[in-house]
């Protein structure tokens, strides 16, 4: 029985996720250890990518703090497991609803500010979260952080393969749930949101309430990334949480695509083998790298990589569909 | 019965007064018009009335409701639906879902999240519906930067339809709009449940006549006459305002 012509349209427009989702799940057959621990933080800072995107790319809020968020989730998480001895199952939802309720206190503060006034109020609120991991070393161990953090004790004995399974899983977990938000009314409204929000007001939306909860949605995304790298890395510091690195996660948002979900974590890709491979040859000029990236990125791929080649894609798809119509025509 | 009723209503930026004492009411299925030379606080006063500006001093009650305090999305929630000046859509969504997102407005729906957009037959029904009587239908998968003009002012109209207004505020409707489409504007909007209040600002004099039994002329933050089409027409300060003639008794400022 042959395939209709819209089913075979839509099996190849997931061919791009499925072979990014069989090459993930099969990389332990053709990659070599540290290559499965650098694919191992790619996934998780592409859910944190993803987590950013929720409210840059679909709500256009310019967020500055989420890897501040990022790191309450990873703080807590190893603060309650080293000096509380709570277990992985008790301190991981802990650690991201804490990641969760930083991300509504934020929002609440936040959003009474729009724009460019929006993003300082998070910077400065994510610095508050750097500085008190600073200094309230009893708990976060000051400038040394927190370390000899171990895989997450479940009853497995995790070895880099099988913790990267474990990642792999919760990341395609995470992924599934923002795609199927973005696709819901809620994740719409957010798009509208960031559209016309003067419109939204008038059709009778609470745009508050909206981005108060995307917000906070974002930040428990956030927690669970922040969970799951520290028990990757072992080891949090303060600088996990500053400004630099937040903007280096809107980097990789940008650069993969702001609005496309997917493109976060292709950012975070193409940042992290970029600066794994350079950093091989030339560790000094790493930044001179990025920041080459970061412009051809913006010149030439307007609107970030992904959406490009899925626009390249979608052309190549529309262009095979018509040379064989005009053939069996 | 009366459905708007507004009282004293001032709006100051700074030391700048914009209204000044504006007062009236509206009945239900009363169709009026306001109008005014640029500059008279027209926009202004729309905007107050939908709750995106606050009054300075002042009340105003839609079915019995205080309007003062309440919030924008809140006057929606009552009844109370607006068009723009300057077409308000979403660009980067198509008409369909420009239709859907305007359905879910008032909907507990639209805090949804594990169920598709367009997923909602009712609503997918209802826009379709909307988008036959703004003669879109058939441009309903078109993004909405790819309309022209007309279709833009249309599918703004169906977006403040959709929530079945018990009042409709537009604001020049058809700027814009030829004869043609300004004909299929009025006729949208003829189409409404009789019991549809609407309150139309508009430069254009003719299209009001042909829409409405009443109407307010505002100038320069006042209301210096409220009648019937006819008797506006008739009205010699009116006149001088649109005309430049100068009369004894015009009132101005």
């Amino acid at each position: 029985m042959g395939l209709t012509k819209a089913t075979k349209g839509r099996l190849f427009r997931l061919a791009p996720s499925t072979v990014l989702i069989v090459l993930l799940a099969t990389a332990p057959a053709w990659a070599d250890i540290s290559i499965i621990s650098l694919l191992t933080k790619i996934i998780i800072f592409g859910v944190l990518a993803m987590s950013l995107d929720m409210v840059f790319g679909y709500l256009g809020l310019w967020s500055f703090c989420h890897a501040a968020l990022f790191s309450v989730a990873a703080y807590v998480d190893a603060i309650l497991i080293q000096h509380f001895g709570v277990s992985f199952w008790l301190a991981a939802p802990v650690s991201i609803l804490a990641a969760a309720a930083a991300a509504a206190l934020f929002a609440w503060i936040g959003l009474r500010m729009s724009g460019i006034y929006f993003l300082l109020i998070t910077l400065a609120l994510g610095q508050l979260v750097f500085s008190v991991a600073f200094v309230w070393r009893a708990f976060t161990g000051g400038s040394q952080g927190l370390s000899s953090i171990s895989y997450p004790n479940i009853g497995i004995e995790f070895s880099p393969v099988s913790f990267y399974y474990f990642t792999f899983v919760i990341v395609l977990v995470c992924a599934v749930i923002l795609h199927l938000l973005m696709k819901s009314p809620f994740g719409y409204s957010l798009r509208g949101i960031r559209e016309n929000e003067t419109r939204m007001i008038a059709i009778g939306f609470n745009t508050w309430m909206h981005k108060f909860i995307a917000f906070t949605i974002s930040g428990a995304f956030a927690g669970v990334a922040g969970v799951l790298y520290v028990h990757y890395n072992g080891i949090i510091i303060p600088s996990t949480g500053d400004m630099a690195s937040s903007g280096l996660i809107t980097i990789m948002v940008i650069i993969g695509g702001a609005g496309s979900l997917w493109g976060g974590m292709i950012g975070g890709a193409i940042i992290y083998i970029l600066s794994y491979f350079v950093s091989l040859f030339t560790p000094e000029r790493w930044p001179l790298i990025l920041g080459a990236c970061f412009v051809a990125a913006v010149m030439f791929f307007r609107g970030g990589v992904y959406p490009q080649l899925l626009r390249w894609w979608r052309l190549a798809s529309g262009a095979k569909s018509a040379l064989r119509e005009s053939r069996e025509g | 019965m009366e459905v708007m009723e507004v009282r004293n209503i001032a709006k100051n930026f700074g030391g700048l007064s914009v209204l000044q004492d504006v007062s009236f009411d509206l009945r239900a299925g009363e169709k009026a018009a306001l109008i005014g030379p640029n500059g008279a606080g027209k926009t202004t006063f729309l905007n107050i009335l939908s709750g995106l500006l606050r009054p300075s001093s002042g009340s105003m009650h839609f079915l019995g409701h205080d309007l003062t305090k309440l919030t924008p999305n809140g006057r929606v929630a009552l009844g109370l639906s607006r068009s723009f000046q300057i077409s308000s859509l979403f660009p980067g969504l198509s008409v369909f879902e420009n239709m859907l997102m305007a359905l879910f407005g008032l909907q507990k729906r639209r805090y949804q999240m594990f169920r598709s957009f367009t997923g909602y037959e009712e609503n997918n029904a209802r826009a379709r519906e909307l988008l036959k009587g703004a003669d879109l239908w058939l441009a309903k998968d078109t993004p909405v930067s790819d309309l022209a003009h007309g279709e833009k002012r249309r599918l703004e109209i169906a977006l403040s339809l959709s929530s079945r207004p018990k009042m409709l505020l537009l604001d020049e409707p058809n700027a814009g709009l030829d004869a043609a489409e300004t004909s299929g504007l009025i006729k949208m909007i003829e189409e409404l449940p009789r019991e549809t209040t609407t309150l139309v600002v508009a430069h254009d004099v003719h299209f009001i006549y042909r829409l409405c039994n009443r109407v307010l002329v505002l100038y320069y933050g006042s209301i210096i006459a409220d009648g019937s089409c006819e008797e506006i027409q008739a009205d010699e300060t009116v006149r001088s305002i649109y005309l430049g003639r100068r009369t004894k008794d015009a009132r101005i400022g």
